[in-house]
């Protein structure tokens, strides 16, 4: 499972702001118990100076109850004047006359339901004349720590542990959501990136507000150019290398044919020196064109030449391209089109590359006297049918299945014979994806019983 | 009759290049002027010359603008060289009005047949009527003749005929030759096709071979076959 950086932020928050509650909540828990507990003894104690009579002296049940609180009066022996109340130790005694009037924490009572309890005392002075002698100390317990009623002390520190963990959640959240969101947003501009043009969306941020992140930016945004340069330079290198290529190559290639008529009829060997110079001048053309439509399929991950294109013309144009080589190899090379133009939407340069490939390879492969025919039809709903037959060797079954698998594969282009064919293959079979087309390749029986190839391209 | 000589303009600025094509186009039997920069050919009136073969890429004046400047002046069919292989070249060039285009590397076949292509006479049709060689179709009167002579040919086989005609040189598939003249046919149907043919061809005689069979096509009626050549 992949966790973004918010959820991990979450988590990280939940992780530390769990355990900082509930100390949190705990501590304040006991700072509200012990603020009650001074708070009430603070009361009591005051109740009981004031009214010493009605607990020393009680009238009814109630006077021995206090706020909820049972109070237990003693003597100055410390003997209780309840039954119920509890043993003193006898060190109280010594501390309360010291600090007479004071409410006193009790801390070393053995009955632990009284722990923490407040005693006081409360002299019998010249004031107080119905005070009894007997009534030295009040105690004033919390066997429960817990006045009934009063508001719970627990609910009140978890709602305040709760209030402090939402706040650190929200301040995580406020701190980390905007890097996130920065964060998201450029990394969707490097992916666009590679399509075309880097947008450096920190670029739009005042320079008041620079950071990490826009320096992070500002550093792909580097890269992201020198790889662009590098990429334009290595397309028009590739471009003037064609170029530069094409004028010198159709000069060799009229110089050839203009040299063969002039060859003597008997001269077999010479005949056939020059028409292997020319089917390899052709073959490098080839080559070049396919290297300049690699290029482009590659650079090119949009259409920029969509225009429409007439398969028709093309399809003669291809035909008359290798119709040279197909005369000298003594190969039938014929073609059909419909009666009415077939037009489509495409890059004029690498359909007739695509179709030029599928022709090649079958003029290509043939051997002497054999037949390549190229038929266009149309098709139901504005569709069309290429297809290229022959009646030569056929295509290795593994380069048919390399093809549909890998596509275009520079080692395909490095080695000759069946695997320059693959390579031609393969840029017809990217160009049909470009148009949405699909390129069949598939063997062929003629009616004459010889077995071939046939390469379909379907628009649908 | 020779016909007079068709006149080409070339526009090539490279020396060997241009050399070749001058050769060849004068091997071919035309009159050829080269002209080797674009602000020269800019002086030139497109009216003087049958056919334009024009580089783009030229000293002195882009082949784009002396295109306009020629079109602005004359309908002198030109064919394009262009050394690029950017289609944005050639959808402009056409766009310009140019007839055609090659691109570079071409061979000189390319370019002769597509010259050729450009300055061919149509065919002559008076109205219901198609001519080739020896052959004549009179598609009102439904007759074929050969050498003047009434072929009789029942109706199937005039309309096999008349669709072959009606493309001379193009090869036309069975496929459409079935569904345009014997539709209906199921089974077999290019079969019978075939069948047809040989019969129309016994029928022609002398101007049987005129009638292709296309490997893996079809048929095609070839105006310029001489005997004895294989298809």
């Amino acid at each position: 499972m992949k966790f973004g950086l918010r959820s991990r932020a979450v988590f990280t928050l939940l992780a530390v702001v769990i355990p900082i509650t509930i100390g949190f909540s705990y501590y304040r828990w006991h700072v509200e118990l012990r603020t009650m507990i001074e708070r009430h003894a603070e009361r009591t104690t005051a109740h009981i100076q004031a009214n010493p009579e009605r607990i020393c002296l009680p009238q009814k049940p109630e006077d021995l109850v206090r706020r909820g609180f049972p109070v237990h009066t003693y003597a100055l022996d410390l003997t209780p004047n309840t039954p119920d109340a509890p043993a003193l130790p006898a060190s109280l005694r010594n501390r309360l006359q010291q600090s007479p009037e004071a409410a006193l924490q009790i801390d070393d009572v053995k009955d632990t339901r009284y722990a923490g309890a407040t005693a006081a005392l409360i002299p019998h002075t010249e004031s107080n004349p119905h005070i009894p002698q007997s009534c030295a100390i009040a105690l004033l317990a919390w066997p429960d720590r817990q006045p009934p009623g009063a508001p719970s002390l627990k609910a009140r520190a978890l709602f305040q542990g709760l209030a402090l963990m939402i706040s650190l959640i929200a301040v995580g959240l406020l701190i980390s959501a905007p890097l996130v969101f920065r964060l998201r947003r450029l990394s969707d501009a490097v992916r666009n990136a590679t399509a075309g043009q880097f947008d450096n969306p920190e670029a739009h941020r005042s320079p008041t507000h620079h950071d990490e992140l826009t320096e992070l930016a500002y550093a792909f945004d580097t890269t992201i150019a020198a790889f662009h340069n590098r990429d334009t330079a290595l397309k028009e290198y590739i471009a003037n290398t064609t170029h530069d290529l094409a004028i010198p190559l159709t000069v060799l290639q009229h110089k050839l044919t203009a040299l063969r008529p002039h060859i003597p009829q008997d001269d077999t060997q010479a005949f056939d020196h020059i028409e292997v110079a020319i089917e390899e001048s052709h073959y490098i053309a080839s080559l070049i064109a396919n290297m300049s439509a690699a290029a482009k399929l590659e650079a090119e991950h949009i259409n920029h030449h969509l225009a429409p294109v007439h398969l028709d013309e093309i399809v003669a144009r291809v035909a008359a391209r290798h119709q040279p080589i197909a005369d000298q190899k003594n190969i039938a090379l014929n073609f059909s089109t419909p009666d009415s133009p077939v037009i489509t939407t495409g890059d004029a340069t690498l359909v007739e590359q695509a179709f030029s490939n599928l022709v090649q390879n079958a003029v290509q492969y043939n051997n002497p006297g054999g037949h390549v025919s190229i038929i266009l039809e149309h098709e139901a709903n504005d569709h069309f049918q290429l297809r290229v037959i022959d009646d030569g060797p056929g295509i290795p079954p593994e380069l048919t299945r390399n093809l549909i698998q890998r596509g275009i594969r520079t080692d395909d282009a490095r080695n000759r014979n069946t695997s320059g064919q693959g390579f031609g293959l393969a840029i017809a079979q990217q160009v049909c994806t470009r148009h949405g087309w699909t390129l069949t390749l598939q063997p062929h029986d003629s009616p004459d019983g010889t077995t071939g190839t046939e390469a379909i391209i379907h628009s649908h | 009759m020779t016909p007079p000589k068709n006149h080409i303009l070339l526009v090539e600025d490279d020396q060997k290049l241009g050399a070749s094509i001058v050769y060849e186009l004068q091997e071919a039997d035309y009159r050829v002027t080269w002209l080797k920069s674009g602000s020269d050919a800019r002086l030139l009136e497109p009216d003087d010359f049958d056919l334009i073969v024009l580089d783009l890429m030229l000293p002195g004046r882009h082949g784009f603008d002396l295109l306009k400047d020629y079109r602005a002046k004359a309908d002198t069919p030109v064919i394009l060289l262009t050394a690029r292989t950017d289609t944005q070249d050639k959808v402009r060039g056409l766009q310009l009005g140019a007839d055609d285009y090659l691109t570079k590397p071409f061979w000189p076949e390319e370019l002769l047949a597509r010259i050729e292509a450009r300055l061919r006479r149509p065919l002559i049709r008076r109205d219901a009527d198609l001519i080739a060689g020896p052959l004549k179709i009179d598609l009102t009167a439904r007759q074929v003749f050969v050498e003047d002579q009434p072929i009789e040919l029942t109706r199937a086989e005039f309309d096999i005929l008349a669709e072959l005609a009606r493309r001379p040189g193009m090869a036309v598939t069975r496929r459409q030759l079935v569904e345009r003249v014997l539709p209906g046919e199921s089974d077999n149907a290019e079969r019978t096709l075939d069948v047809h043919v040989s019969r129309i061809r016994k029928k022609l005689a002398d101007a049987a071979p005129m009638l292709e069979t296309v490997w893996g096509i079809g048929y095609r009626l070839n105006a310029n076959q001489t005997p004895n050549e294989e298809s």
